[in-house]
């Protein structure tokens, strides 16, 4: 254990252990852009530069091993003006419309200028790399506020396995972060898990925005448009508008419903209402392949991103994905060929659903070819921030928006079938539903972990257990992360069976692993990782009324119109150079 | 390295780093643009001080040309030549000590245009 001094203070370390995390020891923050641990210490932003003793030039705190007896001093002023240099340099390349931007508020190369008072003056320019815009229907890429940092490369390379994103420096003056020039995100292997712009610390890579597209429909009088939420994008939503006021969850959500509705939002229903839907119908699907001749894995059709995972890497596994479409679409569905005309009197086409989702998987979902049907399911979807600037645009605070009955029709469906979100994994609501056709009683789950002891973001992480529903024996795995999902398809082909997965292929998202969300070391800005950790926090709802779902399947779920929940897969190609 | 930027190396050392030598400043702005010039293809393009840094240092240089520098100016050639110490690679290391001898050789060149009183 090295003897070492940062700052006059003097500390004992692990061998091998960089000065930023001998740093970390000491509660010493050395501001970084590029760095992520272990994934990404490859010094080239240079704003972590520190004085070693007897060193002529400076040296990156990321990536440099602490040695016996050295002496680092964090903070002074060669170091800040040399820190303020490289930031002015990075801005001078960097196009400064702030208010237009998608990260406006998360932005870490924003916080940095401000904390280092980088003057406008000084850097000039300020124009932008390049002026390329690279679009995608999930994610896409404004080249103008790239700092090159390779953050996002590190992570769709090692974390998401997609090596989508690359550095290519063949003109070592003007090297570019894309993926391969002149393709979109669509022609790429993207799988649009959007880890990369949750990693990205500038709005260089964004969610594909529909805010416009929902403000279109929002002013069509022939449609009436309905949103769907998850209940925890409530508390995102309060946090995101600012409330001031210590509020209990019913009334945040009445305040935000009278929003919505000043909004023109007719109707909110809860995105998970038809989960208890989606449960049966996979349960459904679940036995009937257990109990078919030729016995075929079921994976779960529920992250559209580990389903274009799938299409594209592993072909031979497509058929194994469950038919049924994503819970929001299945809702959507629904809510245009049911619910519309047994609640709002009202035809599909004049209903326009829209969802509110984590991941930018889903605005790319509702553009697949397979639901380019002539009602589509759900007409956008929106994240949170989003929302929540349709709701700022209409100067609405809710802080002071009055409290009232709501006269609009807020339908049964707000209370439906909560325990998704609580228990967090639709895997075990399955084979509960599973157990109870069968008529016996679901075991307790008891999950090895194979992959992500180390709580590694970019390991993700790898369960399974074994369990016994009646007449058959079963094997269930849970996969997070796009290399936890490429170990899993390698435990497949290396030929461990197993009868039913669930995957996910954003290690970051809303966590199906309820630990996994608080414990990784998740490289984003922090207001992000609050948010993440808001979509993921259990709700203490647990109002139950299925009389609608009654109906539902009663009078409309039969064999006729069962096919409205279905969708098909088929392996995708990419252009791989 | 490629022999332009070898043959400017060696003309760099002769002419610019030995503080015998009496230069101008047409001169010496001349020949650091065309030392600056012969050292991108050295450039990996990695990290920022190099990257930016040496295409900025030739904007402000060329500023002496246009008999647009101002003593701030001259303060920015500076920081950006401390900064090339944090480079990542000899490349950026290199750039930025030649640039510190010329800055204590020639100073005066580069600071009587700019001088204020």
């Amino acid at each position: 254990m090295p003897k070492i001094t940062i700052d006059n203070q003097t500390l004992r370390v692990k061998k091998g252990t960089t000065v930023i995390e001998a740093c970390k020891q000491l509660g010493i923050e050395i501001p970084t852009l590029c760095y992520i641990k272990e994934l990404n210490e490859i010094g080239f932003c240079r704003i972590c530069s520190v004085e070693v003793e007897g060193q002529q030039d400076l040296v990156t705190a990321c990536n440099t091993e602490v040695e016996k007896g050295m002496v680092v001093h964090t903070d002074s002023q060669q170091i800040r003006d040399s820190r303020k240099t490289s930031l002015e340099l990075l801005a001078s390349k960097h196009r400064f419309d702030c208010w237009t931007c998608p990260k406006d508020g998360i932005c870490e190369f924003y916080d940095m200028l401000k904390e280092h008072d980088v003057v406008f003056e000084d850097f000039e320019g300020g124009e932008g790399r390049y002026n390329d815009f690279i679009p995608g229907t999930g994610i896409s890429q404004d080249q103008t506020k790239c700092i090159l940092c390779k953050r996002c490369v590190a992570v769709c390379n090692d974390v998401v396995t997609a090596r989508v994103l690359k550095f290519i420096d063949e003109d070592g003056l003007n090297p570019v972060v894309s993926p391969t020039p002149e393709l979109s995100f669509d022609e790429t292997a993207c799988i649009f898990c959007g880890e990369c712009v949750n990693t990205c610390p500038t709005g260089a890579l964004q969610d594909t925005l529909q805010r416009n597209d929902v403000q279109a429909l929002l002013e069509d009088d022939e449609k009436e448009v309905v949103l769907q939420l998850e209940p925890t994008v409530y508390r995102a939503l309060e946090e995101e508008l600012g409330c001031k006021e210590d509020l209990e969850f019913s009334e945040i959500k009445r305040r935000i419903h009278h929003a919505l509705h000043i909004c023109g939002f007719e109707e909110v229903t809860n995105a998970s209402a038809f989960t208890d839907v989606y449960i049966k119908k996979q349960s459904q699907e679940l036995l009937e392949r257990l109990n078919s001749e030729d016995k075929k894995m079921l994976l779960t059709s529920i992250d559209p991103a580990a389903v274009r995972y799938t299409e594209l890497f592993q072909e031979s596994y497509v058929d194994a994905i469950s038919t049924l479409k994503s819970p929001h679409m299945i809702s959507g569905a629904l809510i245009k060929q049911h619910y519309a005309k047994t609640h709002l009197n009202k035809s599909p086409k004049d209903i326009a659903v829209v969802s509110v989702m984590p991941t930018p998987a889903s605005k790319h979902e509702i553009a697949r070819e397979e639901h380019q049907q002539k009602h589509k399911d759900v007409d956008a979807v929106l994240n949170v921030r989003e929302l929540a600037t349709i709701i700022k645009v209409k100067g609405l605070a809710l802080d002071s928006l009055k409290l009232r009955d709501l006269d609009i029709k807020l339908a049964e469906l707000n209370n439906v079938h909560l325990t998704f979100q609580r228990s967090g994994t639709n895997l075990e609501e399955v084979l509960k539903e599973t157990a109870s056709t069968l008529g016996v009683e679901m075991p307790e789950l008891k999950y090895k972990l194979l992959v992500g002891k180390g709580h590694k973001y970019s390991e993700g992480k790898l369960k399974e257990a074994k369990l016994k529903l009646k007449d058959h024996k079963l094997r269930v795995a849970i996969a997070i992360g796009g290399s936890a999902i490429k170990e899993l398809f390698k435990r497949i082909e290396s030929g461990v069976y197993y009868d039913f997965v669930e995957y996910q292929a954003s290690n970051s998202g809303c966590s199906i692993i309820d630990d996994s969300a608080e414990e990784l070391d998740i490289p984003s800005h922090d207001i992000i990782q609050r948010r993440m950790h808001l979509l993921c926090s259990e709700l203490e709802e647990t109002a139950h009324d299925t009389k609608y779902l009654d109906v539902l399947y009663k009078e409309f779920l039969n064999d006729k119109n069962e096919s409205i929940l279905y969708t098909s897969y088929s392996p995708k190609e990419y252009t791989k150079e | 390295m490629t022999d332009k930027s070898q043959n400017i190396n060696e003309l760099f050392e002769k002419w610019i780093l030995d503080s015998e030598i009496k230069l101008n400043e047409e001169s010496l702005i001349k020949n650091l643009l065309s030392y600056l010039e012969g050292q991108h293809p050295e450039i990996c393009g990695k990290c920022t001080p190099c990257r930016d840094g040496v295409i900025k240092l030739e904007t402000l240089l060329k500023r002496y040309q246009d008999k647009t520098a101002t003593l701030k100016t001259l303060d920015d050639i500076e920081k950006l030549t401390y900064n090339l110490r944090s480079s990542r690679c000899s490349v950026g290391l290199d750039i930025g000590k030649n640039m510190e001898v010329v800055l204590e050789n020639h100073y005066h060149i580069l600071y009587d245009p700019v001088k204020e009183y």
